[in-house]
């Protein structure tokens, strides 16, 4: 019965080569240092979706916040005024919460970059390799415990020496020829994946940057002017304002220079994520161990913290 | 409305606007005169709001078309990790059956047969 043998001697090497055939030329698998910096453009791109719809709900919140003010400084004379104000009151109160829902709109348009960065980490887990570390260690128990029943029952009822447990062997060779395997299938992938989204990213992020432009102007021509006019009508017709009032237009003022920032951070986070990706493109490509972190994602990192610190800060 | 007259629109009208803010701003205005000028600021504010508007309602639009293309890679690319979580299981069922097939091995030794 020594037939078993040189099979299993010979398994680990054989599978491993399988595994290698099976995966294509040059066993292009992706590195650990690849493999890393996809999860860290992923994480990083999670919180992005929350910024685009930010200005959008400011802007329409500064409409309605000039409107009141406007309506501070009409005469009301009569009846019929006082009806119309309360009218023009109520419309500025509804229209805000009906044309607000477009900054909603917007960061939804944007939450599939997370399913897309949720596919990216899905698609390189090392969930299946885990599984395959598990089925491997089990055959090799398995396999040792079969082996061990044969030198019992024949082996040594015969008075020959016991056959190796070459279980753990063999296990490592399943695990190492799966695992090149799978790896292999993963970066292939991720390859396709990465490449085909570029263009789409891209379109994404011309899109961002076009909205993002006109926001800064909107805020600028729209509300910033208005609430301009709303103070020197008012002053002219009040001579004298009251601190909370002056107070008022301040704080506004403040919440539209920063709704503005937030824009410029927002459409720099866009532009960063592009530049990011397509260097994500290049480098999974490269088939190479990288040297150090990708320094575009880094400046993603930067750029999505800094619009998230904004936008914390005009929700107070 | 097409996007560049929409734009050209939202120009006259901020720019009607303008105008008319800075005649509300002037000192000595009678009332009626404050009336007036306020209607007709508000009604050009309404005008700019709906401009606007549809104006930012468009480049949803754009963002939109961009998400169905992505969302349909998305649903791929799950697909895939599917595809790969598969391979795992098969890698499992095929070192189950050798498994099996050394413990009928070894049987089939013990009880004479091989």
């Amino acid at each position: 019965m020594t037939w078993i043998m040189p099979p299993l001697r010979t398994l680990t090497l054989v599978t491993g080569v399988i595994g290698c055939l099976l995966s294509g030329p040059g066993c292009a698998v992706l590195t650990q240092s690849q493999i890393d910096e996809v999860n860290r453009f992923a994480t990083a791109t999670k919180q992005y979706d929350a910024l685009p719809g930010e200005p959008i709900r400011q802007y329409w919140g500064f409409t309605k916040t000039n409107k009141l003010l406007e309506l501070a400084g009409s005469k009301i004379t009569s009846t019929e005024d006082a009806e119309t104000s309360w009218g023009k009151l109520s419309k500025a109160i509804t229209q805000e919460s009906e044309f607000a829902k477009q900054g909603a709109e917007a960061d939804h348009t944007l939450e599939v970059l997370t399913k897309y960065a949720d596919g990216l980490h899905a698609l390189i887990s090392q969930d299946s390799l885990d599984e395959l570390d598990k089925s491997a260690t089990a055959f090799g128990t398995s396999f040792d415990k079969a082996v061990s029943q044969y030198n019992k029952v024949v082996r040594q009822a015969n008075g020959q020496s016991n056959l190796k447990l070459v279980g753990a062997s063999v296990a490592g060779g399943i695990r190492a020829a799966g695992g090149v395997f799978i790896r292999t299938k993963q970066a292939a992938y991720l390859r396709g994946f990465i490449k085909e989204a570029a263009p789409i990213i891209e379109a994404n992020t011309t899109a961002t940057v076009a909205l993002m432009d006109k926001m800064h102007g909107y805020l600028d021509i729209q509300q910033r002017q208005r609430l301009e006019t709303n103070f020197k009508v008012l002053s002219v017709r009040e001579k004298v304002l009251a601190p909370e009032t002056v107070a008022l237009f301040g704080d506004t003022l403040a919440k539209i220079n920063a709704a503005d920032e937030l824009c410029n951070k927002t459409k720099a986070a866009a532009e960063a994520y592009a530049v990011a990706h397509t260097k994500l493109v290049s480098m999974v490509d490269a088939r190479q161990d990288l040297k150090s972190d990708i320094e575009e994602i880094t400046v993603l990192i930067d750029q999505i913290k800094a619009g998230l610190k904004t936008k914390k800060a005009l929700e107070k | 409305m097409a996007n560049t007259e929409r734009l050209k629109a939202l120009q006259m009208v901020s720019t009607a606007r303008k105008a008319v803010a800075e005649e509300r701003e002037k000192d000595g205005l009678t009332e009626s005169q404050q009336k007036l000028l306020d209607d007709v600021y508000s009604q050009l504010e309404d005008m700019e709001d709906t401009l606007v508007h549809e104006d930012i309602q468009d480049s949803i639009k754009s963002l939109q078309d961009a998400e169905s293309a992505l969302a349909g890679l998305v649903g791929r690319m799950k697909r895939s990790t599917d595809t790969i979580k598969e391979l795992s299981k098969t890698v499992d069922t095929a070192a189950t059956a050798i498994g099996a097939l050394a413990q009928i091995v070894t049987t089939a030794v013990s009880a004479g047969l091989m």
